[in-house]
């Protein structure tokens, strides 16, 4: 499939046609294509967000402080509940993370930029877009106040009639789609623009975990996608894929949501798990202990997450089999994570110690994580999660894996790499300060809310009745929360002197070895005058050993593997990439459609197979027509190329033609959307696929216009043709898969 | 055959299980059965001898021992002596030990468990939180000993150690083996604790976007308010009218989702008299923080007073306040949603008052009923409980006196 031609390190900048040196001024960072310019955009977004997101925080802490507190009412209370949680993770941590594999993960690998510079401006401007669809609801009648993960029937339109909810379905699906865009674009930069020698057994851990990430977001966004999707013609088309009175099925949004969310769980995890990968061997002094079971492990977390979703729905009754079942997948999923802290631990035996504000945070997030970790094992046990769950143990397990996990991760990969993005050290008086009001604060407000939990307190109540205890530990957690809120005004202060006037840092100020400190800080918009020969895990410490420990020896991660083989092209790999996450999308439809449909045949009686069925043959035509196409192009017969396309194109909109011909028959013949399930599904699912031809057609009649202006001539390769050619394919196969299951599957 | 069933009613597949007082009647008093339906082993270790510091023992005929006691507001009618969330106290009770009583006042109500099924998930909890503490005993170790000893003190470079194979398939089997300890733990613990319901339920609760509403075999209907016999051990439908809510009794078990569509069933029971409180555990919208329930577990004859109390028609009352109050009752929208046995039937929008006055609390929790707090709610529910499905009807003040009037017949 991949017989590319671009070499192996490919020259971004060449490709972005036009040079990174002569951005200045405001409006050049609204253009910029510059990963590191994308990174500090997402990064500084990101706290914006984590300013309203936190400032929603304390205004639920200041609520909950003492019992049958008035200083919200319930309503605003459940909205601010709700864009809390859905702020933190989509607007600021899954974005944080973004931000820095964009600035990082080029860097690191030796890169001049990602593969898709244009793309990753795309995904950065669909995330303030995001952010601003979702803020807007509030203007619009009032922000959505069904839960971060919007249960149906709850977020249906007769329980939320207000527009919030819609607004959050929008929101997540532009945040999604750009997550989506920015994790090919990170699993095409890794694949494809390592610097020579950069084995994927030696590239830096904080990049393998983004890249494991970028391979869940990949694969799981799709299916929040599709439910979301569905929720929304639930709401605007009065369909009932999630009511039960008109024969949906309630769990099968919770189903569908955690299969997304538990995975998302890591997405929120892995590369904070790779700061400190990073920051943990460069403080020791030593290399990582373990680098093969350290990534290993990630991918053993990427697999079984997708096995565990059912964990969040102990309490639903699935009964005792599916419990027993996902709370032993539950258990298994903390093996690999323990052994990570034990290298991390190992790592650190031995070595000597700096305890930078980074290696505190390091080292804290150890702890933190592990009580996290170890409260979500008593969940895995599923009798004690009957109780604890929807209680504030769960609040306290959750903030330990997120905040103690994740954010201190962050603020631990802040301090290390600020240096080299500002040019500036971050002053470590105020660092330590940061850093102990942080662990002061922090446990505080979440350690006591086990307690709360194994009190009965339940979550997402706007207030409590004055039970023995309840109101003393919630005012402790509430002065907890204004301790940590305190903390982050240290450490956006701190930023910002830093910035202005903090010391300078030179290019390396940690005696780091990895490769983004080869460059100057920050580094130049293109990144490296030269990139150092990369001969192990270590580019620059083993630069500066190289005279000391001989050149002879043995480095680490010598062998090569099966990405090592052939160069790749990176077009391709983001084709495979975006086809292996519409595929995701597609599975969850095609489930829907043939969990409601599998028992009544009757319901597709009003299809006429025969006609779709000709149609049909038209698009599985054309497959065959646009082969033919490329085949010329490679003999370089340039007429046969436009000949075969336009034909492909033609038998494309007869297909298109086809399908609208059979909307319009169902339409007059009564059915539309709202009828029925079988309607529901089946408009959902045919009509996303017609979506994606129609989507498929503009891209080839793009491919032909280039032809038709001399684009392709004297050319007789074209990635982009090839990746557009994958893609039609790919359309073409998801057919074969509707036809059969919804028409034929009826005839039998 | 589903690997697991998405969408199927909630028809539990287990073996049914032959413990004694499960296929008891009803009503049928089982002194000193305690634990009725609890799982051989550790279980019956508490129940047999009484595990004093977490479970003080009751036997049949001791002192009713209430898990909450309020104290008695000044200016209420004289109605049972328990009083609304509001203001209910963990105290100690007559007889009991106080320092026998500390762990479950610091630690909770999870580790205060008043039912067998509550108690087998109170041990697997204590059980696994041993095991957390002693890993985060041994990771809290190993990082102290590091950056003691480990500290930066000048000097070469350490060791460049990259590995060791041994080390890493130790730490690996080291949890699979304690989480299959802990796996075994959590199999015995699922059906011990809560064991798959051999009957039809005995009562069904219906939650409601923000209260409850509760039916019994016996034709008895309720809300908000659950009243059991001790000692035996009841089958509960949970089964939802709107959205999904979540029936959740700490001390007395497991939580269950009360699902739209589909209808759960779980064992209720309580070791000693009582009022156990409850909650709804699941998101459920504007009110779900006012959306609690209460449990009675009263002695056997006591229970049996109850339903046939609970099952006979509105008491009239010859009252001239009282007459006008169930005039109005019937003559304004209040029929639309509640009902009232012989004063408008039928309706299921708002809870059943025919007993009204009997329960202890307003609004699912929110108030203590007291013919004051009545007074108020009717004012203006939406001030009280906001957004609940209540309108503030308007009612002018004497409306209001006779409705209480009327109200306070209703036991």
């Amino acid at each position: 499939m991949t017989t590319a031609t671009t070499p192996h390190v490919d020259d971004g900048k060449h490709e972005q046609g036009h040079d990174h040196a002569e951005e200045k001024g405001p409006f050049s960072w609204v253009a910029t294509v510059d990963h590191k310019r994308i990174g500090i955009l997402y990064l500084l977004t990101s706290i914006v967000f984590f300013g309203i997101g936190g400032i929603e925080a304390l205004l639920i802490r200041i609520q909950l402080a003492h019992p049958e507190s008035h200083f919200l009412d319930p309503e605003t209370f459940n909205q601010i509940f709700t864009m809390h949680g859905t702020t933190m993770i989509f607007l600021v941590v899954m974005p944080t993370l973004v931000g820095f594999a964009n600035y990082f993960v080029p860097l690191m690998i030796g890169a001049r930029d990602m593969a898709f510079p244009r793309l990753n401006a795309m995904s950065y401007w669909l995330f303030p877009l995001g952010g601003a669809l979702l803020h807007f609801s509030l203007f619009a009648g009032g922000a959505p106040s069904a839960g971060w993960f919007s249960y149906a029937p709850l977020a249906e339109t007769p329980f939320s009639s207000n527009t919030g909810t819609d607004y959050w379905i929008l929101a997540l699906l532009v945040l999604g789609i750009g997550s989506v865009a920015g994790a090919i674009n990170i699993i095409a930069t890794v694949i494809t623009l390592r610097a020579p020698g950069m084995t994927i057994r030696r590239v830096p851990l904080f990049v393998w975990m983004t890249f494991i990430t970028a391979i869940l977001i990949v694969l799981a966004l799709p299916v929040l996608n599709g439910a979301l999707v569905m929720l929304l013609i639930d709401r605007q088309l009065d369909a009932h894929f999630f009511q039960a009175h008109g024969g949906g099925s309630v769990i099968l949004w919770q189903h569908y949501f955690w299969t997304f969310g538990h995975p998302e769980v890591y997405i929120l995890a892995l590369p904070a798990f790779g700061m400190i990968s990073e920051v943990i061997p460069v403080f020791s002094r030593k290399p990582i202990f373990g680098y093969e079971f350290v990534a290993g492990s990630t991918v053993a977390i990427a697999v079984l997450s997708f096995g565990v979703w059912a964990h969040h729905m102990f309490a639903a009754g699935l009964g005792h089999r599916a419990d027993i079942a996902f709370a032993a997948g539950t258990m298994l999923i903390a093996i690999p994570t323990g052994v990570k802290i034990f290298n991390w631990i190992a790592t650190m035996w031995g070595g000597t110690l700096r305890f930078t504000t980074s290696m505190c945070f390091a080292v804290a997030f150890l702890i933190e994580f592990v009580i996290g970790g170890l409260s979500g094992i008593t969940f895995a046990a599923a009798p004690v999660d009957w109780q604890m769950t929807d209680t504030y143990y769960v609040v306290a397990h959750f903030h330990y894996v997120a905040l103690g996990g994740t954010l201190f991760g962050i603020l631990a990969a802040t301090y290390y790499w600020f240096p080299k993005m500002s040019g500036k050290l971050l002053d470590e008086r105020l660092g330590k300060l940061n850093f102990w009001t942080m662990i002061i604060g922090f446990n505080m407000t979440f350690f006591v809310q086990h307690f709360l939990g194994i009190l009965g307190m339940p979550r997402r109540v706007y207030t409590y009745p004055d039970l023995p205890n309840w109101g003393t530990l919630n005012m402790v957690s509430t002065i907890g929360a204004f301790v940590m809120g305190f903390s982050v005004l240290l450490f956006l202060v701190n930023i910002a002197k830093s910035v202005r006037n903090g010391k300078a840092a030179g290019d390396n100020p940690w005696d780091a070895w990895t490769l983004e400190w080869a460059t100057t800080s920050p580094p130049h918009p293109h990144n490296f005058e030269k990139v150092p020969p990369v001969r192990g895990r270590r580019p620059l410490w083993d630069l500066a050993n190289a005279t000391k420990e001989g050149k002879n020896k043995r480095k680490s991660g010598g062998t090569s593997t099966i990405l090592e083989i052939a160069p790749y092209d990176k077009a391709i790999v983001g084709v495979w990439a975006f086809i292996a996450s519409e595929a995701m999308f597609f599975i969850i439809l095609i489930l829907t459609f043939v969990y409601f449909n599998l028992s009544t045949k009757a319901a597709a009686a009003s299809l006429d197979v025969k006609t779709t069925g000709m149609f049909s043959i038209c698009l599985f035509a054309s497959s065959f027509t646009l082969h033919r196409s490329e085949k010329a192009l490679a003999a370089g017969n340039e007429s046969g190329f436009r000949g075969w396309l336009i034909f492909t194109i033609l038998l494309g909109a007869v297909f298109m033609f086809g399908q609208a011909s059979e909307y319009q028959k169902l339409f007059t013949s009564g059915l539309s959307v709202n009828t029925s399930l079988f309607t529901s599904t089946f408009f959902t699912l045919t009509g996303f696929h017609g979506l994606h031809v129609t989507l498929g057609l503009c891209a080839l009649g793009v491919i032909l216009w280039l032809a038709f202006a001399g684009d392709f001539k004297g050319r007789r390769h074209s990635s982009a043709f090839k990746a557009i050619g994958l893609y039609w394919h790919f359309v073409d196969i998801v057919w074969i898969a509707v036809f059969g299951i919804v028409y034929v599957r009826n005839v039998l | 055959m589903q690997v697991f069933p998405i969408d199927a009613q909630s028809k539990l597949t287990f073996a049914p299980l032959t413990h004694k007082s499960m296929s008891e009647p009803l009503h049928a008093s089982t002194p000193g059965s305690t634990g009725v339906h609890a799982a051989p082993g550790r279980v019956q270790r508490h129940v047999d001898h009484g595990d004093d510091v977490r479970v003080p023992h009751h036997g049949p005929g001791s002192p009713p021992p209430p898990t909450f006691v309020g104290k008695k507001p000044a200016g209420t009618s004289g109605r049972p002596d328990i009083a609304g969330p509001a203001r209910v106290h963990f105290l100690p009770t007559e007889g009991q030990d106080r320092r026998g009583r500390v762990a479950p006042v610091v630690l909770g109500t999870l580790l205060d468990p008043r039912s067998p099924g509550a108690r087998v998930i109170a041990d697997l909890f204590g059980d696994t939180l041993i095991v957390c503490f002693l890993i985060f005993g041994l990771v809290v170790a190993l990082v102290t000993t590091a950056i003691l000893r480990f500290r930066d003190k000048g000097g070469p470079p350490p060791a460049q150690n990259e590995g060791n194979k041994r080390l890493e398939i130790a730490w690996t089997l080291a949890p699979v083996l304690v989480l299959l300890g802990i796996f075994y733990l959590t199999v015995r613990a699922v059906s011990a604790s809560d064991p798959v319901p051999d009957r039809a339920p005995d009562l069904t609760v219906i939650a409601h976007q923000w209260w409850w509403e509760v039916h019994y075999k016996s034709g008895a209907v309720t809300a908000n308010e659950i009243h059991i016999p001790t000692g035996t051990a009841l089958v509960v439908g949970v089964e939802s009218a709107d959205v999904i809510h979540d029936f959740w009794v700490p001390e007395l078990g497991r939580k269950i989702d009360a699902i739209p569509g589909r209808s759960a069933s779980i064992w209720l029971q309580a070791d000693a008299p009582g009022t156990y409180i409850g909650a709804c555990a699941e998101y459920c919208g504007v009110q779900h923080a006012w959306m609690r329930i209460q449990v009675v577990a009263e002695s056997p004859e006591e229970f049996a007073a109850w339903e046939k109390r609970t099952l006979a028609a509105a008491a009239t009352s010859s009252a001239p306040d009282a007459q006008r109050g169930a005039h109005l009752f019937a003559q304004m929208t209040c029929v639309k949603c509640h009902a009232i046995a012989g004063n408008g039937e039928g309706a299921n929008s708002g809870p059943d008052l025919t007993h009204f006055a009997d329960r202890k609390t307003l609004g699912a929790g929110v108030r203590k009923n007291s013919p004051e707090e009545l007074a108020r709610w009717l004012k203006s529910p939406q001030e009280i409980k906001p957004g609940c499905h209540m309108p503030d009807v308007q009612l002018t003040d004497p409306q209001i006196a006779d409705f209480v009037a009327y109200f306070e017949t209703l036991r």
